[in-house]
């Protein structure tokens, strides 16, 4: 039996390295010397975190191949989404040493928590093959499922939600997991490139393929809350701490989306004749569902909840189109979206007390009570509105336009349809804080300095993504979506 | 040729200035700013003038000011692009010199107005609107100034937001105007087709060389073009909203709908003389309908009593004879006449301003109420309003068209060219000219020379207006008098200079009329002095019916009824419009607000709000938060999706039967897991 | 494929499919847990029969064994009585059944039925991939290949040839596979079960918090 050592390219594994030598030195300060442990280990992990975000960048300089056997996939895609995934992480650190530390929990935990769902998203987004697509994410989910819960202690549906988020999230990995044996059935890899190869030249059982698809698309789909795979996500992202729900939005659904695409979109493009028009109907249902049933939504988390579920649409849209167009659609947009919904979220813990959940109404006047506040909030809402020139606004205008290329004009319009539907209720929130009269008990809103940097960084970050700076992601996007493969 | 751009870009900033910062501006400064962004129009406008001029005899007969491209569709490319060449710089200097003499003349005549700066910005922005009008090089800009200054009149003529009767005469100039845009719209296209070129230069350049004369499809487009200009000029049967109009503050009567906006077919059709040259049809057609007009309006202006009103229906009568001298090939008659009757309408209407002025302030003063618009009321206004009347003098014997004024030269050359074989055309437009001459006459006797039907205390009070109204008056009262000289008739060194000026726009329109006989010493002296006659005739008319308060003229409408009712009726048209357009409109949009709207659009929206929070609601509601009823709609989701994975090459039996299983299971899951009462 | 093969090969997943029925629908815990084992081990001997004896011993030994015998303690420990029959409507189960019952048949024949047309040019690449496999080319998965279609060709019969009964995958061949070609997602896999250790601790952490305060009071 002859031993070959696996081609360790360093560079490709450097930015997952150090994030998971991050959580595991945290870890071990922690436990080693527990005085002044949450601030220290607060900085070392945003340390680390940024470490590693520089980590990315040999690769996006020397573009190390397939490396591990294949296993990860650092390419320009992979680097700019980490990139993402590394600041949302970020902010969600910060975050957290200010509310969920107020919570109860423990800095170092929830730090050392998020960093490793971090690093699982990472291998999602870089992975090559459909092992690291798995373990990547169950790493992320793990995390994920404790990070959920850790409001317990003083929230009872913070537990609620974690439990609910663990049953289903396991019988979601099952269909995942199933699928995978049934593309390894259909053709013999697990390898992506090897899978995409073997589908091209035609060597793929046509029926265990679609089988194994299918269940790919239900798993991933759970993950990033695809109609009707969704009903978890209100519940969870009501009970989960907000930070936790935030964490979520963003980051699951960034690294399966990008997962969703390595699959389907790279290496089952061969076969999108027998996917293609699927993950249609998934999206237009998705764009649908999310948007009306987040009109009816008076509770601002639940309202999230439900606009991050269609966006998980029209991220399908991008999907559905498939080619480079629709990856630099999906590409472009996760990013986008990635600051956009996460500067709500900033802006909705802001707005939290400590009793109840903010509603509606408690943004009231928020324009008087906090202009600075009120004025993010709306950037976020017309970017997620999808209003020009914002962040949200291009992207749209990207995956429709991927559709109309693809021949999808029914989805093109249904994406234009549900968005417009969707401005009812993001215009909504706007009009409450800046044309309602406060409560007479309305308290006015002071800004936490983490809070003020967590603000800060998602405003930046849309507005890079809006024109005209966002033309720059663009072709950032479509250089990346050109070299997927 | 970039400074062009200027002309239009200032009192653009202008009209943007006022309506961005006007508020927080006294009135002597938005005065200044607003007329000193005309001002300094009209100094480019004399510049571009020169550059143009100098070109004469050159092998280039125009100046193109170039811009960045507007769209390009195919073959169809459409650019900014300003045509400087002979007709549009007179018309810039038109604009702009008789607009700024007009902004001067409403800093003081809209003293004290609650809305000065509003009303400023918008004047700018009709003069930058007007000059895109005028100097667009292409259909498309044309339409852009077409509608722009569409869109001030509408705004300006509802100016006195708070009278009922202003804004529906808006609303009416918009509505009738309308249709002319939709014949503007449809002459372009049939051009584009005709052509496939928007630019004008190329339009006029290429109609000639590809189409013969008479050639239907350009005779269609020609007379669409005339019904745009129908609209935008008050031709009949579309003028009836002119009169109207005059609801507006008299400088946007002087200004828009006497001396500029209204003109404008005039010079979209001399600008398109070629085609009408190409289309005998439509030439006859323009010259019967221009005379028709211009007899219809002057027989009603013989019965107004509103000031105002005499010169709307004169402003008709006299579009009439530009319209005329196009349908007879007079091009530059019509554009001569254009101008001078740009100088003495708008005098004529600042004078009357004048008199409304002074009257309103002399009834306020008595506390009495009247109408300070109704002649009436008026008379023997001579000794008070000394200034007023003299210019007023001088722009009513203009209009009239006695020697030497600016009127008698413009008006004779027409009348010389209607002479031309068109007998019945010059026997009317005859006509017309005496009854001009009368009705101007009536207008002076019935507010400056008659004994003054006004109350005493009422008399006392009438004061002449500062300089500032005055001014603009003597302005225009010269140009009025001298406007003649740009264009005298014979053959010598300082005649027909406008004619010879605008020569490179209207040869290639006269080159397809053949050859043109210039008129003999001999015609133009009989012509002058039969028209001359005529002139006369008319003023003792006038002299013998209102010389004193007497009743003659009375007595004769009280004779001749049939002549009298149907001109104070304006001949029924604004009825027959009523009963046959706008009460069918009505009824059938009340109709179609009853039963269509109410029913199928107000059902549909309304519908679909409903449906959407309902099924928001319903959805909302259908969340049990069970973890079992979660995995039972994602087990259902996973059947549906791997059904339409796996079973897409199965035959249509498999697939209907799996269908028709998932729908049932659906249907079962939504039952079972119903939200229940908690009981 | 022998008849022997296919004859244990069906009755191992008869019984452990109704071991897995057995244990959904058992009301005592306890039974569920060891049905659970009885399933676990039925599928080990699958593993056997497939050649892959060492993941059948894991499996036994991991899975029936160490984490089966966790659970047995914490059901004991906990003394959980009788599973209380979820007050469902009988409604509510037969959609449920209908469903994963459809759900079972689209699995089963999505994979196995061949719908017209499906698999045109297949046999062609079959042989070709078993004559390179006859070659001698064979080797581990990931070994190199001269060219795409020679190794699509033998990948293609490396599926057709699977499972053969007999050709038991060694120990050696794991190990060298788990530091070679499947280095990676090994070293990951230890950064999951990281994850579950310290969520492990971090849920209980305030159960243990309270149970030290309590004795705390109670020592004072």
């Amino acid at each position: 039996m002859d031993f070959r050592p696996p081609d360790m390219n360093l560079w490709a594994a450097l930015p997952t390295a150090v994030v998971g030598a991050t959580a595991l030195v945290t870890l071990l300060l922690s436990v080693l010397r527990p005085a002044g442990a949450a601030r220290r280990s607060i900085s070392f992990t945003l340390f680390g975190l940024a470490l590693a975000a520089v980590g990315c960048l040999p690769a996006a300089i020397f573009r190390p191949g397939p490396s591990f056997q294949g296993m990860l996939v650092l390419d320009p895609a992979a680097v700019l989404l980490s990139l993402l995934l590394l600041g949302a992480t970020a902010v969600c650190v910060l975050l957290a040493s200010r509310y969920l530390v107020h919570d109860g929990v423990d800095a170092a935990e929830a730090a050392v928590l998020l960093t490793l769902g971090c690093a699982g998203m990472l291998f999602m987004v870089s992975a090559g093959n459909l092992l690291m697509v798995f373990i990547g994410l169950e790493t992320m989910s793990v995390a994920l499922y404790i990070l959920a819960g850790l409001a317990g202690a003083r929230d009872r549906t913070s537990h609620e939600a974690a439990l609910k988020y663990l049953l289903l999230g396991a019988f979601a990995t099952g269909f995942l997991v199933y699928g995978m044996a049934f593309v390894y059935g259909a053709t013999g890899s697990l390898d992506l490139r090897e899978i995409g190869a073997r589908i091209a030249g035609g060597g793929a059982a046509p029926g265990f393929l679609a089988v194994g698809l299918a269940l790919l698309l239900i798993g991933l789909g759970f993950k990033v809350a695809l109609v009707p795979f969704h009903m978890w996500a209100p519940d969870v992202y009501e009970g989960a701490p907000t930070t936790v729900a935030a964490y979520m939005a963003v980051g699951v659904k960034v690294a399966a989306f990008m997962a969703l695409l390595r699959v389907f979109n790279v290496a089952a493009g061969g076969a999108a004749a027998s996917w293609q028009a699927a993950v249609a109907w998934l999206a237009v249902l998705t764009m649908l569902v999310g948007n009306l049933v987040a009109l009816a939504q008076t509770s601002l988390k639940r309202l999230l909840a439900y606009s991050s579920i269609a966006h998980a649409g029209y991220l399908a849209v991008g999907l559905a189109a498939g080619g480079a167009a629709g990856a630099q659609a999906v590409l472009f947009y996760s990013v986008a979206y990635g600051f956009m919904t996460l500067g709500a979220f900033v802006v909705l813990l802001a707005l939290e007390r400590a009793d109840d959940k903010p509603q509606l109404d408690d943004l009231r006047g928020l324009r008087r009570r906090h202009p600075l506040l009120a004025a993010a909030l709306a950037t976020f809402m017309f970017a997620l509105a999808g209003i020009p020139p914002l962040s949200g606004f291009l992207g749209k205008w990207l995956l429709i336009s991927a559709a109309v290329q693809a021949g999808q004009v029914p989805l093109a319009v249904a994406a234009v349809l549900c968005s417009a539907i969707a401005a009812f209720y993001y215009l909504r929130i706007v009009v409450y804080s800046y044309m309602r009269e406060p409560a007479d008990d309305a308290s006015p809103v002071t800004l936490a300095a983490e809070t003020r940097q967590a603000l800060a960084a998602c405003l930046i970050g849309t507005l890079l993504c809006s024109f005209p700076f966002g033309l720059w992601l663009l072709s950032a996007a479509g250089w990346a979506a050109g070299a997927l493969r | 040729m970039a400074h062009a751009w200027l002309l239009i870009l200032l009192p653009l900033f202008g009209a943007g200035y006022l309506a961005w910062q006007g508020r927080h501006l006294r009135e002597e400064q938005i005065g200044t700013i607003a007329a000193g962004a005309v001002g300094g129009s009209f100094v480019i406008a004399v510049l571009c003038w020169l550059q143009v001029y100098a070109l004469r005899g050159g092998p280039v007969d125009h100046l193109i000011a170039g811009g960045p491209s507007w769209l390009a569709v195919g073959k169809l490319t459409v650019d900014y692009h300003l045509l400087l060449d002979p007709l549009s710089t007179v018309m810039t200097l038109v604009v702009t010199g008789v607009g700024l003499v007009i902004h001067l003349y409403a800093r003081g005549y809209m003293h004290g107005d609650p809305h000065f700066p509003r009303f400023f910005a918008l004047l700018n922005l009709f003069i930058a609107a007007m000059l895109v009008l005028v100097l667009g090089e292409n259909l498309a800009l044309l339409f852009v100034g077409w509608e722009g200054v569409g869109f001030c009149s509408y705004m300006l003529i509802g100016y006195f937001t708070e009278k009922q009767s202003a804004s529906q005469a808006g609303k009416k100039a918009f509505i009738v105007n309308r249709i002319g845009d939709l014949g503007f719209l449809l002459g372009s296209f049939l051009l584009y087709r005709a052509t496939g070129t928007l630019s004008l230069p190329e339009i006029v350049k290429a109609l000639p060389a590809e189409y013969a004369v008479g050639n239907p499809q350009l005779t269609a487009a020609a007379l669409c073009f005339f019904v745009g200009a129908c609209g935008k000029s008050a031709q009949f049967p579309l003028y009836i909203w002119l009169p109207d109009a005059m609801e507006g503050p008299t400088p946007v009567s002087a200004l828009i709908h006497a001396a500029t906006m209204v003109t404008a077919g005039v010079y979209l059709t001399v600008r398109l003389s070629v085609l009408y040259a190409l289309s005998p049809f439509a030439s006859q057609v323009v010259a019967v309908i221009g005379v028709l007009t211009a007899l219809l309006a002057a027989l009603l202006a013989l019965v107004q009593h509103d000031i105002k009103k005499v010169l709307a229906y004169s402003t008709v009568s006299q579009l009439g004879f530009m319209f005329l001298a196009v349908g007879v090939g007079a091009y530059a008659a019509a554009i001569f006449h254009l101008v001078t009757h740009a100088f003495f309408k708008g005098l004529l209407f600042l004078c009357s301003g004048s008199v409304i002025h002074a009257m309103e302030h002399a009834l306020h003063h008595a506390h009495e109420s009247g109408d300070p618009q109704d002649m009436r009321q008026m008379g023997g206004l001579r000794e008070k309003l000394p200034q007023t009347h003299w210019t007023m003098l001088i722009g009513g014997a203009a209009i009239a068209g006695l020697p030497p004024l600016a009127g008698f030269f413009s008006k004779d050359e027409i009348l010389l060219h209607a002479g031309q074989g068109h007998l019945l055309l010059w026997a009317v437009a005859t006509g017309v000219a005496l009854l001009t001459a009368f009705y101007n006459a009536r207008l002076l006797y019935k507010t400056f020379w008659q004994p003054t039907r006004m109350s005493a205390a009422a008399y006392a009070a009438v004061e002449e207006n500062g300089p500032t109204l005055i001014l603009p008056l003597q302005i225009l009262a010269g140009l009025a008098a001298l406007g003649g000289l740009l264009n005298l008739p014979g053959h010598g060194l300082c005649s027909q200079q406008l004619a010879r000026f605008l020569d490179p726009v209207t040869a290639p329109a006269l080159h397809v009329l053949g050859a043109h006989h210039p008129f003999t010493l001999g015609q133009e002296v009989r012509g002058m002095l039969f028209s001359v006659g005529v002139v006369m005739v008319g003023l003792g008319l006038a002299a013998w019916g209102y010389r004193e308060a007497n009743q003659r003229m009375g007595q004769l409408a009280a004779r001749y009824p049939r002549c009298y009712r149907p001109l104070v009726n304006l001949y029924g048209l604004d009825e027959f419009y009523q009963r046959w357009v706008v009460r069918p409109g009505h009824q059938c949009a009340e109709w179609l607000a009853r039963e269509f709207d109410a029913g199928v659009i107000d059902g549909l929206v309304n519908g679909v709000g409903s449906f959407f929070s309902d099924s928001a609601e319903f959805t909302r509601r259908y969340q049990p938060g069970l973890v079992r009823s979660y995995a039972l709609w994602f087990t259902l989701g996973a059947v549906g999706l791997l059904a339409a994975l796996a079973l897409r090459p199965a035959p249509a039996v498999v697939q209907g039967v799996v269908g028709g299983l998932l729908l049932l299971l659906a249907g079962g899951t939504v039952w079972v897991m119903r939200p229940r009462s908690e009981a | 494929m022998t008849t022997g093969f296919a004859i244990c090969f069906l009755v191992l997943a008869a019984v452990a499919l109704a071991a897995a029925a057995k244990m959904i629908f058992s009301h005592h815990p306890v039974h569920s847990a060891l049905y659970l084992v009885l399933n676990l081990c039925a599928s080990a001997l699958i593993y056997v029969l497939l050649g892959a004896p060492f993941i059948a011993i894991v499996q036994v030994a991991v899975y029936a064994g160490a984490i089966m015998v966790l659970f047995l303690f914490i059901i004991m420990y906990l003394n959980l009585g009788l599973a209380q029959d979820v007050a469902d409507a009988r409604s509510r189960r037969a959609t449920a059944l209908a469903t994963a019952g459809l759900l079972a048949v689209l699995l089963l024949a999505g994979g196995v039925v061949r719908w017209s047309g499906d698999l045109a040019g297949r046999p062609q690449q079959v042989a070709a991939g078993q004559q390179a496999l006859a070659a001698g080319q064979a080797g581990l998965p990931g070994a190199p290949a001269a060219t795409p279609d020679a190794q699509a060709a033998l990948q293609a019969a490396r599926a057709a040839a699977q499972p053969q009964p007999g050709q038991a995958v060694t120990v050696e061949q794991i190990g060298v596979a788990l530091f070679s070609r499947y280095a990676l997602p090994f070293e990951v896999a230890s950064l999951l079960i990281l994850v579950a250790m310290i969520g492990a601790l971090v849920i209980a952490r305030p159960q243990l918090q309270r149970e030290s305060a309590l004795r705390k009071e109670v020592s004072s």
